[in-house]
């Protein structure tokens, strides 16, 4: 059987790590096998995986030395998840996308298989850039992208051209999982994502609230589900984990026009008045 | 005793004078580049031998020291085998052991250690073969690079796998089992005796601290490349051979010795961007846009290709370090730098790391855009180019400097000098395709310059502001053909302000022109009745009758001058050029016909006796169906004796008949 695989996109800052690094811990909680794939310059995505140490990312390691190794560059993290960092260039330097698409491209050469793994859960840095960030999508690595929105029209506007990459590769067998709505910066659009959901035929995955409990975690190098493992959110990240192993063949998104997302925008929300 | 400690060489030496003294009759010992030992041998009688002890390593290895006897008699190889195995005893050396016979692979990793098994024989410093010491030892792209100097004489080997593709065009290898040393840099004269002969040494080595089976294996890094093209290579530690190998322009993109002037494509070496300034191609070749002969001339160009590493990571430490090497080796170092569309979008600050080591007028960043003109390089490059060397001189009077016609190398370059010096005119300084630093510096003392009349030298020196200089900037029809050479070198003494020719000077060149004229008579009278074929198909093609775009020559005048006979044959919707009607009136030896499709051009040049056709296409296949012979506008070289060559060419080609009976089989 070959890995069911998930890519986290999403406006910087929406919780994409936060939310990929507790749903592996989610799906290793399940008993799958989980290979875990920061694909950020940053390399942050696995550090609540790991309750020491980092793991060495890719590019760090192919800019120092030649001799590639698989052992060098996947890290046994909590509960036995394998986390690869793709790493990158440092700020202001380089081609990061380059690097991205680089990194997968090194982890076939290094025979990392996939199939020796149930999912694979990807966690890409902020918005599709260019090129070499759409190559979790592209080349066919992961089969289902989630987008986590907060609502706010910046965050929205993001989700919406990730949506349009989904549905370019959707010919190559790209999904749409759905919208993680995540409210750590208020609730005050949240209303706006089901019905951006709606607009653009998709559904809701699972709604976080803000956490306070999520700070705390980072700060212990967890991720939610294991530093509160009860608490709404870790139930939610379960919920999130239970219905991305449910999915089956969502059809193509349908993003907005730019004419008809500022519509959208400008639409009156509807309880505003009730919230204040 | 180690090798560390001494010599291996005075080592032998006192190994010949031990065995001398025990009755040998031992000369010298050598050692053998398999690992092995020679031994020159003297019997009673005065006769010489040649006696080998066999290496007693790898498949050798249980049979002790065995001795090849060659001419030399039994008993006098016993002896020496007894009195060899009593120095060694005696006076053991690490070189006489086998080591490493098991070694499977050597690991060199780029910056890394050296490997274990040479840190006491390999000592840069110390390490000496007679003369020669180990000056450095640099592991590089799976081969190790030794160098040996004495004094001013150096030797570079390299010891690579014996698979290694680099070894295909190298001149001189000594296999060492799985091994190969092959000579990078060679600085002796020949012949080169023993004493000299470090490769020697070097193999013995190897062979003696490795397996027959032992292999050598790089981390894959960039290495110096040994590429060399018209002589003169200098070592390019900044490409990397693989790709120099690969691509055509190897030799154009290494950096040549003597050249101050380094341009750096900041990019893929294949880059398009790069082509156009390298015109110090082959007379033939395809790429060359100007006819600029064979002979080599100075470039400078390094190419700095891309790696993966580079284009993610940003390339500014490697630039950095490129460019604190140009200037440790040159302090004077002038550098262009040719941006190309993968350094741009990784938009490294190269301004800033040229800054950080050069001063500012010293470097120039040429940032043509993505979709350049061919010629937009040259037109960036060339002005910086004479900006950075000319120097302020003194003027002396009847020096001209030429522009657009080669370098000092280029085949008509002497006899141009010469016509010009029978006139009293010096040339100063050459510029464009090539030139020499020196004859830059003192570009502005020659009070007028004479430019070739064509689009390309236009275009490059477009952004030389000519009125700055104090050398004149005129502009002539350059000299094709011999009628063409007397008018340019009228027109040169005219503009220099002798006026119209006279005298002497007049009669010299009519007597050249004339002696000329004879040696073309005979080729002409070979070329009675041939004739060449000139198509314009369209608006664009129209261009082979413009001057100004095949290097100033007027085809029409140079073709009937050199005894051919010129069909032209026109797009009806092509309108005749100016130039093409003012040459055709009134004359036999040129006819012109008009056609209104491709079909009725191929009947039509199927049916015409041309047997040459002047084409820019390289495998023109439906003229080479129709059997015509393609001519280029590269063929024509400037000057008298040019002249004489480029009608030979014409003529061997309008004998070669092999194409009018099997052209029609190379349509593909
Ligand atoms: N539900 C939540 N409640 C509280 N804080 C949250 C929640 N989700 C995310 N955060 C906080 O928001 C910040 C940004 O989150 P995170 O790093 O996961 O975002 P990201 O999308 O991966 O960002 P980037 O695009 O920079 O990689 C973190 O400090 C995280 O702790
Ligand atoms: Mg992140």
């Amino acid at each position: 059987m070959t890995a069911r695989s998930f890519a986290i996109y999403g406006k910087g800052g929406s919780g994409k790590s936060t939310i990929a690094a507790a749903l592996s811990s989610a799906f290793a909680d399940l008993g799958l096998r989980v290979l875990h794939i920061g694909c950020d310059p940053k390399a942050d995505s696995s550090r609540p995986l790991l309750r020491r140490g980092r793991v060495r990312s890719v590019m760090g390691e192919a800019m120092t030395t030649r001799l590639l190794d698989a052992s060098s560059v996947l890290v046994r993290g909590v509960k036995g998840i394998t986390c690869v960092e793709a790493g990158g260039p440092e700020p202001g330097v380089g081609c990061a996308g380059r690097g991205i698409s680089r990194t997968f491209e090194l982890l076939a050469e290094l025979g990392v298989s996939l199939a020796s793994y149930d999912v694979v859960v990807y966690d890409v840095l902020g918005d599709v850039v260019c090129g070499g960030f759409a190559v979790p999508m592209r080349e066919g690595h992961a089969r289902y992208v989630a987008v986590t929105v907060s609502g706010t029209g910046m965050s929205l506007f993001a989700a919406n051209n990730i949506l349009r990459a989904v549905r370019r590769f959707h010919r190559n067998g790209v999904r749409l999982a759905g919208l993680i709505g995540n409210y750590h910066t208020g609730e005050a659009f949240r209303d706006r994502v089901p019905r951006f959901a709606a607009a653009t035929g998709t559904s809701v995955l699972v709604e976080i609230p803000f956490d306070p409990q999520v700070q705390k975690a980072e700060e212990r190098r967890a991720t939610i589900l294991d530093w509160r493992p009860q608490g709404a959110t870790a139930r939610a990240v379960r919920r999130l984990a239970s219905r991305l192993l449910d999915l089956d063949d969502p059809p193509p998104p349908k993003p907005l026009e730019a004419e008809a997302f500022e519509r959208f925008l400008a639409r009156p929300r509807k309880r505003r008045r009730t919230a204040r | 005793m180690t090798a560390r400690s001494g010599s291996f060489w005075d080592y032998l030496g006192r190994l010949a004078a031990g065995l001398a003294a025990e009755g040998c009759g031992c000369g010298a010992v050598l050692p053998d580049v398999d690992g092995g030992l020679l031994f020159a041998l003297r019997d009673a009688a005065g006769r010489r031998h040649v006696a080998r002890l066999r290496p007693s390593g790898g498949e050798n290895r249980e049979r002790g020291p065995s001795f090849e006897r060659g001419t030399a008699p039994p008993a006098m190889i016993r002896r020496l085998r007894r009195a060899f195995l009593r120095f060694a005893a005696r006076n053991p050396h690490p070189l006489l052991d086998h080591r490493g016979q098991d070694i499977g692979e050597i690991l060199l990793r780029r910056g890394g250690e050296l490997p274990e098994i040479w840190r006491e024989e390999l000592v840069p410093g110390t390490t000496r073969w007679s003369s020669f010491v180990l000056e450095e030892l640099v592991p590089q792209s799976g081969a190790l690079y030794a160098t040996f100097r004495d004094g001013e004489r150096r030797v570079r080997l390299r010891l690579t796998d014996r698979e290694d593709p680099r070894l295909a065009g190298a001149e001189r290898v000594l296999p060492v089992g799985n091994l190969a040393l092959s000579l990078v840099e060679d600085d002796r004269t020949p012949p080169v005796r023993p004493a000299d002969q470090v490769e020697r040494f070097l193999a013995y080595l190897v062979a003696r601290t490795t397996g027959p089976r032992t292999r050598i294996r790089g981390d894959g890094a960039t290495s110096p490349s040994v590429t060399s093209y018209g002589g003169e290579v200098e070592l390019n530690p900044f490409l990397p051979e693989g790709r120099q190998g690969a691509s055509g322009m190897a030799a154009a993109l290494s950096s040549r010795r003597g050249s101050r002037l380094k341009v750096v494509v900041f990019g893929d070496a294949s880059c398009r961007q790069t082509f156009p300034p390298l015109r110090r191609l082959p007379l033939f070749d395809s790429w060359s846009c100007f006819p600029v002969g064979t002979a080599p001339e100075p470039g400078g160009w390094v190419a700095y290709d891309f790696s993966e590493r580079d284009v993610i990571g940003g390339a500014e430490r490697r630039l950095e370090r490129l460019l604190r090497a140009l200037r440790r080796r040159d302090p004077a170092v002038r550098i262009a730098l040719v941006q190309t569309c993968v350094s741009r979008l990784i938009g490294d600050d190269v301004r800033g790391v040229l800054r950080k080591v050069l001063d500012d007028d010293a470097f120039v960043v040429l940032d043509p855009d993505f979709q350049a003109k061919d010629w937009a390089v040259d037109a960036l490059v060339w002005p910086w180019v004479l900006r950075a060397f000319r120097r302020p001189v003194r003027q002396r009077r009847n020096l001209v400097n030429l522009v657009g016609l080669g370098g000092r190398g280029a085949p008509w370059a002497a006899e141009l000098a010469g016509l010009l010096r029978d006139c009293g005119i010096g040339v100063n300084a050459r510029l464009f395709p090539s030139f020499r630093e020196e004859e830059l510096e003192r570009f502005d003392a020659a009070p007028l310059t004479v430019a070739s009349r064509c689009s390309i030298v236009r275009s490059a020196f477009a952004g030389v502001d000519r009125t700055a200089g104090p050398s004149r900037w005129v502009t002539l029809d350059p000299p094709f053909g011999i009628e063409g050479t007397r008018r340019w070198v009228e027109g040169v003494v005219r503009e220099i302000g002798g006026g119209p020719l006279r005298g002497a000077a007049r009669d010299r060149l009519e007597r050249a022109c004339r002696a000329r004229r004879r040696d073309l008579a005979p080729i002409r009278a070979a070329l009675r009745g041939a004739s060449i074929a000139l198509v314009a198909q369209s608006r664009f093609s129209a261009w082979i009758f413009d001057p100004a775009e095949i290097f100033g020559i007027r085809i029409l005048d140079l073709l009937t001058e050199l005894g051919l006979e010129v069909e032209i044959f026109l797009h009806r919707d092509v309108p005749p050029p100016r130039e093409l009607v003012r040459a055709v009136e009134g004359r036999g030896d040129v006819t012109f016909r008009t056609f209104d499709e491709a079909g009725a051009l191929r009947e039509a040049l199927a049916a015409s006796r041309s047997r040459l056709l002047l084409t820019s296409i390289r495998r023109n296949t439906p003229a080479l169906a129709l059997g015509k012979i393609p001519v280029f506008v590269q063929t024509f070289e400037p000057g008298l004796d040019g002249a004489v060559r480029s009608a030979r060419r014409l003529a061997a080609g309008a004998r070669f008949r092999f194409l009018e009976r099997y052209g029609r089989y190379m349509r593909r």
